[in-house]
């Protein structure tokens, strides 16, 4: 095989340009799958980046509900009241977090509203672009890629739920397409939201010496009618959905994509193959035996896909630095696992697309060498 | 190489065919293009194989190299038979006991010379530093060392032809077959490849088969079979027969000819297409009396 596989590593050298804009095909066939995977994964970091910074090992909701992300909860201050008598329960922290609209009429769109208790320095924006970062009353903190779309800087103000706030903080990693972050005081929060009592979610931590599951198991022994999630379930309920919502169109791309790259690389094994005909029937005359020739197809595409792969792996950082540089509002985290399976799946696609020249190659006339 | 190798040699027979036979088609646009051919060619021997086109030669190459299986009969390689074996064997066999060279000279054109050359070795998994040094003496027998690293698309025709030849011996192969080895080159190169393929079966001690319509090399050949309408006569030892081209007056032979037709009982020899045609369409203008 040594022999063919020469054979085709020179002939691939011998043709780069073709190979090269062939393999830019598929890699660009495999970019739009991951990308778009990338995209929805980014955008679930974003959404979970709150339930990770928050200080609650164990998430109470309203019964029914297991998501922050496109949910809403609502807890009476009964069964705030009844989760703090609760044995191993160390501290319970309400909290009013609810999506808004923001914005003005033409262009509102939904955001997600966090009212910062009074005195607490640890519910509220963890990384701050410009301004403050605690709001006071009328204030609000926004994440600085809204501000940006919105045109608005320090000191301007937006429309949240009808009602003028003063942006007073421009913070980072609190943005998504979305669910981006905006934090208020508890009081502007209750006001906005119209809510007079109880809380939206309740953030609990357990008492020394017991860790998260235990404590929502004993929560859940002792209350009806809330649903209690550790934090790691909330993270991933909420990073589940997020993915959801793309499933399909991610799948639906990556078949796409393996669709296409089955096309680029046929027709690239077609071309190469039909113009390498009469050598392979030389090959075959001075005694290269038909597996061999099959085989020298099959490794033509694995090449070419391997060769588009790498192109793929090679483009991902440089896109993704200039993406995050022009469209820093996008988040996009890329997968090795998925990279992996893409690149498995053109692998196999590639393998299947040098079937039909690998048959055609098999009945390639020997005799075909003595033609002028 | 004494008269007594010589003779030793003469006696082994590398190439047997025995009663070769190939159809295509069938019923009324059935051709048969080899009919019952014979032949034994001897180690050191050099085999010229003529006849006009498509008189089935390339056919009988085929046969004769494995690359087409008869309808019937049988064809060996010093005792191994071609005929009958699994494909995969037969490429094998191939590999090690056949040289091929083409008049196109078919030669890998991403590959370079040394690489080419290192091919048919590689296929039977010769270690690579044996079949390096092979290489390289056969590089330095052709004269082509310098050009080792060249692509085939930055040789001449002449040093093309050559590659091909030091191709077909990397494995040292009892028995080459060449199709129209001089038909691409001026006679100059043509001459050179000519007298290293009379080389390789003399002094190698191979047999060498040869289709060809240049003369030269019927100079140096053995035997020169004359093969038409799929039937192989032997003619090296025949006198020309001359016959006259009615139309042009030139002297043709009448073995070789190609034109011909029948004219009141009697059959004409043409030396081109073109004097065929002009008798044809006025043949008593040619006729002479009492011809």
């Amino acid at each position: 095989m040594s022999a063919m596989l020469g054979w085709v590593l020179h002939s691939l050298w011998h043709e780069r340009v073709s190979v090269l804009a062939s393999a830019l095909g598929i890699a660009l066939a495999m970019l739009l799958s991951l990308y778009l995977d990338a995209v929805f994964r980014g955008e679930a970091d974003q959404i979970v980046q709150f339930i990770e910074r928050a200080p609650g090992e164990v998430w109470i909701l309203q019964d029914g509900a297991r998501n922050l992300h496109m949910n809403r909860s609502a807890l009476s201050a009964q069964q705030i009241a009844d989760v703090q008598r609760v044995e191993g329960v160390a501290t319970v922290r309400p909290l009013l977090y609810r999506d808004v609209l923001v914005g003005p009429d033409a262009t509102q769109r939904i955001a997600y509203l966090v009212g910062i208790p009074a005195g607490a320095t640890d519910i509220g924006p963890w990384s701050l672009a410009a301004g403050q970062s605690v709001p006071k009353a009328g204030e609000i903190v926004i994440p600085a890629p809204l501000a940006r779309s919105e045109g608005l800087e320090l000191g301007d103000t937006i429309r949240v739920e009808g009602r003028q706030m003063r942006v007073v903080g421009l913070s980072r990693e609190t943005f998504s397409m979305a669910n981006p972050f905006l934090f208020a005081t508890e009081t502007d929060a209750r006001a906005l939201l119209d809510r007079d009592d109880g809380a939206n979610l309740m953030l609990v931590t357990p008492a020394e010496g017991l860790d998260a599951t235990t404590l929502a198991e004993h929560i859940r022994a002792s209350l009806e009618n809330v649903q209690v999630l550790t934090r790691a379930e909330l993270e991933s309920s909420d990073r589940a959905l997020a993915m959801q919502m793309g499933g399909a169109l991610i799948g639906l791309m990556a078949v796409i994509g393996l669709i296409v790259n089955l096309l680029i690389v046929s027709f690239a094994a077609f071309v190469f193959l039909s113009n390498r005909q009469r050598e392979m029937a030389v090959s075959r005359a001075i005694g290269a035996p038909p597996w061999m020739l099959v085989g020298s197809a099959i490794l033509f595409c694995l090449v070419l896909s391997l060769f588009g792969c790498l192109l793929a792996g090679a483009a991902i950082p440089a896109s993704s630095y200039a993406l995050g540089r022009w469209v820093p509002e996008v988040a996009v985290r890329f997968s090795a696992e998925v990279f992996l399976q893409t690149a498995a799946g053109t692998l196999a696609m590639s393998a299947l697309a040098a079937l039909p020249p690998a048959l055609r190659i098999v009945h390639v006339d020997p005799a075909l060498v003595f033609n002028e | 190489m004494s008269k007594q190798d010589t003779q030793k040699l003469a006696a082994t027979v590398t190439l047997r065919a025995q009663n070769l036979d190939k159809t295509f088609g069938v019923g009324d646009t059935a051709v048969h293009a080899v009919d019952q051919v014979s032949l034994d060619v001897k180690r050191g021997e050099l085999v010229l194989i003529k006849g006009p086109s498509g008189s089935g030669k390339t056919t009988l190459l085929s046969m004769l190299g494995g690359l087409l299986r008869p309808d019937h009969g049988t064809v060996e390689v010093e005792g191994h038979a071609l005929t009958g074996l699994p494909e995969a064997e037969l490429a094998e066999l191939r590999a090690r006991r056949i040289g091929f060279v083409f008049q196109a000279y078919n030669l890998l054109s991403a590959l370079s010379v040394e690489d080419n050359i290192l091919f048919p070795a590689r296929l039977v998994k010769t270690p690579l530093a044996e079949a390096r040094e092979r290489a390289g003496q056969l590089l330095e027998r052709l004269q082509l060392t310098h050009r080792r690293r060249a692509k085939p698309g930055q040789l001449s025709g002449g040093e093309r032809q050559r590659v091909a030849v030091a191709r077909a011996l990397v494995n040292d192969p009892p028995l080459i077959l060449a199709d129209e080895p001089t038909g691409n080159l001026d006679s100059q190169r043509g001459q050179e490849v000519a007298m290293l393929l009379h080389e390789i079966a003399r002094e190698d001690g191979r047999a060498v088969v040869i289709v060809t319509h240049d003369p030269r090399i019927e100079d140096i050949a053995d035997h020169v079979l004359w093969l038409e309408d799929g039937k192989l006569r032997d003619r090296k030892e025949e006198a020309h027969d001359w016959a006259r081209d009615p139309v042009c007056n030139m002297r043709v032979d009448r073995w070789t000819a190609t034109e011909r037709c029948d004219f009141e009982g009697r059959e004409y020899f043409f030396c081109s297409s073109r004097c065929r045609e002009r008798f044809r369409s006025a043949p008593q203008q040619y006729v002479r009396p009492g011809q």
